[in-house]
């Protein structure tokens, strides 16, 4: 299929995906009990049911669900998202805010996870390949299996005592130290060293599951046909190892990548919560205690939106690396 | 020329890792092989026929070591030369052509990019230089269209190309030895055919030394200079050509030679008056799902095919990859569902009965697949295997397993085979549970697609008398898909003969090979390997 073609059906199918995800939202959020209005009253200490029903009136909860739900989709496919009654900012305004946050604490914890568990899950495959330091592939293994088996939010803790507390390298929270008002490069290194230790925190895990599958995939391959072929061309092993074994065993990773990437949001409330990082995940748990609804649907609606995207972006890495998909089409 | 034989193997023998069912993958072998000699080593699966050119290239399997012995190209001991040495040696003084050219070459690469790799490894041919040496040797191999294959990817070529492509790969610096393991074992007699002879072309114009591993000694007669025969890691024969096919010394070679099917239509017993199965206008079509945006490409698997198949009476389907032929085995049986047609069973349309009328009728058509290992499950004893399918029909479990009984004993592999799983056989072995499970069930209509085909010769001999003696003694109707020309002559009484979904060629198996009337029967009758090897020893 072309690439514009592809891209285009893609597209479409995940503004279908993301406007059913934000009907069951809707619908999920209501089968709650207690709605805003009684929230609302009940914090004001109203006991008046007449007020409730004001309330209700006014937002227009006292509609039919369907006309309800109507409205809402049709706000969002024009991005309203709403407005926070307990904020008193625009559902997007507050999202915006705060998206930047956790893209960067996303993105910068992809990168470290799968860089480092690629190049630690390819140097484990490699000393038996090279037959060479052998000694490192069990140490490898043994530490990413520790790092697979230990608890995040306890590392996140653990790394807060010791690189904070005690040797006092790195802040333990926040995303910058605003006290400081540092602008330009200052500010960058500013957030840069926020970064680390979140950033660790949540890659960790991760990583030790790409040292797994990266060296498992490359075992395999090294068994393959192709690899001989390439030994019987006169190939040096550093270049085998690398061109045909490491390339090859790319593609299974890049399905696990796709799939961390969706995932790593989940992470990042507990993560968020521990640095006390100004992200989504921060804002969604809050919006969560406060039953700020919109703010609620429009942070569940704007994640949704982002694994879609990633989803995306893994389908078009795989066009990428796989010329199989990217040509299409079979023998003859 | 230099005089020094470009291979001289001296007592070499290679140790197997501990454990394994004998302490050597090969022992003691010596053999040389002179400048512009073929020599074909020939052997049964675990004969260690392949070991002897993977030292060549210093590319042992892991795990495998020489023990003791010397392995020289052109004079050099391969065992004791550097990392570096043998880099330089590999791709340019010495090639290897792999068997399975379907994954010899990298999924992810150009075809041009893996055979520029050679030329950098080699510092030959750079640059632009590279892609006129590689256009000029797919020329040589016969690859159509060059310029367009050099920059595809392997998944875009057919077998037959591919293996093209990889012998263009192992020519492209001249190299003085090409070891071809196996090279034609998984194309189509008709690519196999010109595949060997574009080896001895390369051999006639080039002065190029090939030693040339196989088991099949139709393709030995065709090729080979000289000849060597191992049997268990041991080298038991050795002689020209003419001489070990004519007069072989070792009662082991004479048993290959023997278990070679003749051409010469064997005769059978003739087969009964009635009808069982009668395939009529059967048409399957494969098609892509049509994407959102892009259009659907339809394959016509089987184009209106019409045969019968009487009582007693083995019809041969015969085909290249791709010809169609397992698409047809597995309607008859209704593993997959035709567009159109009919299937007529004693002349009742099968594919008008209702779902559960058809499950009752479903016993009296069974299969016997392929691979006898995949078809069998590798988690249930043989004796489950057996029983499972009567039991779904509401066979009582004591009459079921005595029944397996029998027919265990009658396969050859007696009742105590019962309690073991299906790892513990070889791959006859195997076959002949494969045969068992089929006629548990007492079928009218046998479809055995490519049974023999995974087989070593001297086994496949053996289950063919076996589904011989069977197919006689229950008056099956057998339906026997298969490429081998040699295997259908000695067991069908007639055959079709599929190309491209539809039956080209129809009729009494005599016939046929006497006189075949269309272009591509007779393409194929002239492409089988050893037809020399047939004069011999008639």
């Amino acid at each position: 299929m072309p690439f514009a073609g592809f891209i285009a059906s893609r597209l479409f199918k995940a503004l279908c995906v993301i406007l059913a995800i934000a009907a069951l939202n809707f619908v999920l959020i209501r089968l709650a009990p207690g709605d805003p209005a009684s929230v609302l009253a009940g914090e004001a200490g109203a006991t008046d049911p007449n007020f409730v029903l004001e309330l209700r009136k006014q937002f227009g909860l006292d509609d039919p669900l369907w006309k309800q739900l109507g409205l809402y989709l049709w706000k969002v496919l024009h991005l309203d998202f709403g407005y926070s009654y307990r904020n008193h900012v625009p559902v997007l305004q507050l999202i915006a805010e705060r998206l930047p946050a956790t893209l960067l604490l996303m993105v910068s914890s992809f990168i470290v996870s799968l860089s480092l568990g690629v190049l630690f899950g390819a140097l484990a495959a490699g000393v038996s390949f090279f037959n060479r330091a052998r000694w490192l592939d069990p140490l490898i293994m043994t530490v990413a299996l520790i790092f697979y088996a230990t608890p995040l939010f306890w590392l996140a803790l653990m790394m807060v005592i010791v690189f904070s507390v005690q040797l006092d390298w790195l802040p333990a929270f926040g995303m910058e130290n605003i006290s400081a008002r540092y602008t330009g490069w200052d500010r960058v290194r500013d957030i840069g060293e926020h970064l680390i230790l979140p950033t660790l925190a949540l890659s960790f895990f991760f990583m030790s599951v790409y040292v797994r599958l990266t060296r498992a995939t490359m075992m395999e391959t090294m068994l393959q046909d192709h690899v001989r072929t390439a030994f019987a061309k006169g190939v040096t092993p550093w270049r085998v190892l690398r061109r045909h074994v490491l390339r090859n065993a790319l593609l299974p990773i890049v399905t696990f990548a796709g799939l961390q990437l969706g995932q790593i949001a989940g992470g990042a409330v507990l993560i968020e919560t521990v640095f006390a990082w100004p992200g989504i995940g921060r804002l969604m748990f809050d919006a969560l205690l406060q039953r700020d609804y919109q703010l609620l649907l429009g942070v569940f609606l704007v994640t949704s939106a982002t694994v879609i995207f990633f989803n995306i972006i893994t389908d078009i890495a795989y066009r990428f690396v796989d010329p199989r998909i990217r040509v299409g089409g079979g023998a003859k | 020329m230099n005089d020094t034989p470009i291979v001289s193997i001296q007592n070499l023998s290679v140790a197997l890792p501990k454990g394994g069912d004998r302490p050597y993958a090969i022992e003691n072998v010596s053999m040389t092989i002179a400048r512009g000699e073929i020599l074909c080593v020939v052997g049964e699966s675990g004969s260690g026929k392949s070991v002897a050119a993977s030292t060549l290239m210093g590319l042992l399997p892991r795990g495998l070591k020489i023990a003791s012995g010397e392995a020289c190209v052109a004079g050099e001991n391969v065992a004791t030369m550097t990392p570096e040495r043998l880099r330089a040696l590999r791709g340019r003084e010495v090639a290897m052509i792999f068997q399975e050219p379907l994954s010899a070459l990298n999924p992810l690469m150009r075809i041009g990019a893996q055979i520029v790799e050679l030329f950098e490894a080699h510092k030959a041919y750079p640059g632009e230089a590279g892609r006129r040496r590689i256009l000029e040797l797919f020329h040589y191999v016969g690859l159509p269209d060059p310029e367009r294959l050099i920059d595809s990817y392997p998944f875009q070529l057919s077998g037959g190309q591919r293996q093209r492509v990889v012998i263009a790969m192992a020519l492209a610096l001249e190299p003085k030895l090409i070891l071809a393991d196996e090279p034609t074992t998984a194309l189509d007699v008709t690519t196999q055919a010109q595949v060997l002879d574009l080896l001895r072309k390369i051999r006639r114009e080039h002065g190029t030394s090939i030693l040339f591993v196989t088991h099949d000694f139709g393709v030995v007669a065709d090729l080979a200079d000289r000849v060597v025969v191992m049997e268990k890691g041991r080298l038991i024969e050795e002689g020209s050509v003419d001489q070990v096919l004519t007069a072989p010394r070792e009662p082991y070679t004479k048993k290959l030679i023997a278990a070679v099917p003749r051409l010469k239509p064997a005769h059978l017993p003739p087969p009964g008056e009635e009808i069982v199965l009668s395939l009529q206008h059967v048409t399957k079509t494969y098609g892509g799902s049509s994407g959102w945006f892009g259009k659907a490409r339809t394959v016509k698997a089987v184009d209106n095919v019409n045969f019968t198949v009487r009582r007693g009476e083995t019809l041969g389907i015969i085909g290249e990859s791709g010809s169609g032929k397992s698409t047809t085995g597995r309607i008859i049986v209704r593993l997959v569902e035709p567009d159109q047609g009919e299937i007529l069973f004693h002349g009742q349309d099968m594919m008008q009965l209702p779902r559960e009328t058809f499950r009752a009728k479903r016993k009296a058509l069974q299969m016997i697949f392929q691979d006898p290992l995949s078809s069998l499950n590798p988690r249930k004893r043989i004796r489950t295997i057996l029983t499972d399918g009567p039991l779904a029909h509401g066979m009582d479990r004591a009459t079921a397993e005595a029944r397996a009984a029998d027919l265990m004993r009658y396969v050859g592999l007696g009742e105590a085979a019962l309690d073991r799983f299906p790892h513990e056989f070889s791959g006859g072995q195997r076959q002949r549970i494969g045969i068992a499970r089929a006629l548990m069930l007492d079928p009218e209509v046998i479809v055995a697609d490519e049974p023999v085909s995974a087989l070593d010769v001297s086994v496949q001999a053996q289950v063919l008398d076996l589904l011989n003696e069977l197919q006689r003694r229950m008056n099956l109707a057998l339906v026997f898909i298969t490429h081998d020309l040699r295997v259908a002559a000695q067991l069908c009484h007639r055959v079709a003969v599929m190309h491209r979904g539809q039956i080209v060629e129809y009729g009494e198996t005599a016939a046929i090979f006497a006189d075949p009337q269309h272009p591509y029967t007779r393409q194929l009758l002239a492409a089988i390997p050893g037809r020399h090897l047939d004069e011999i020893s008639a």
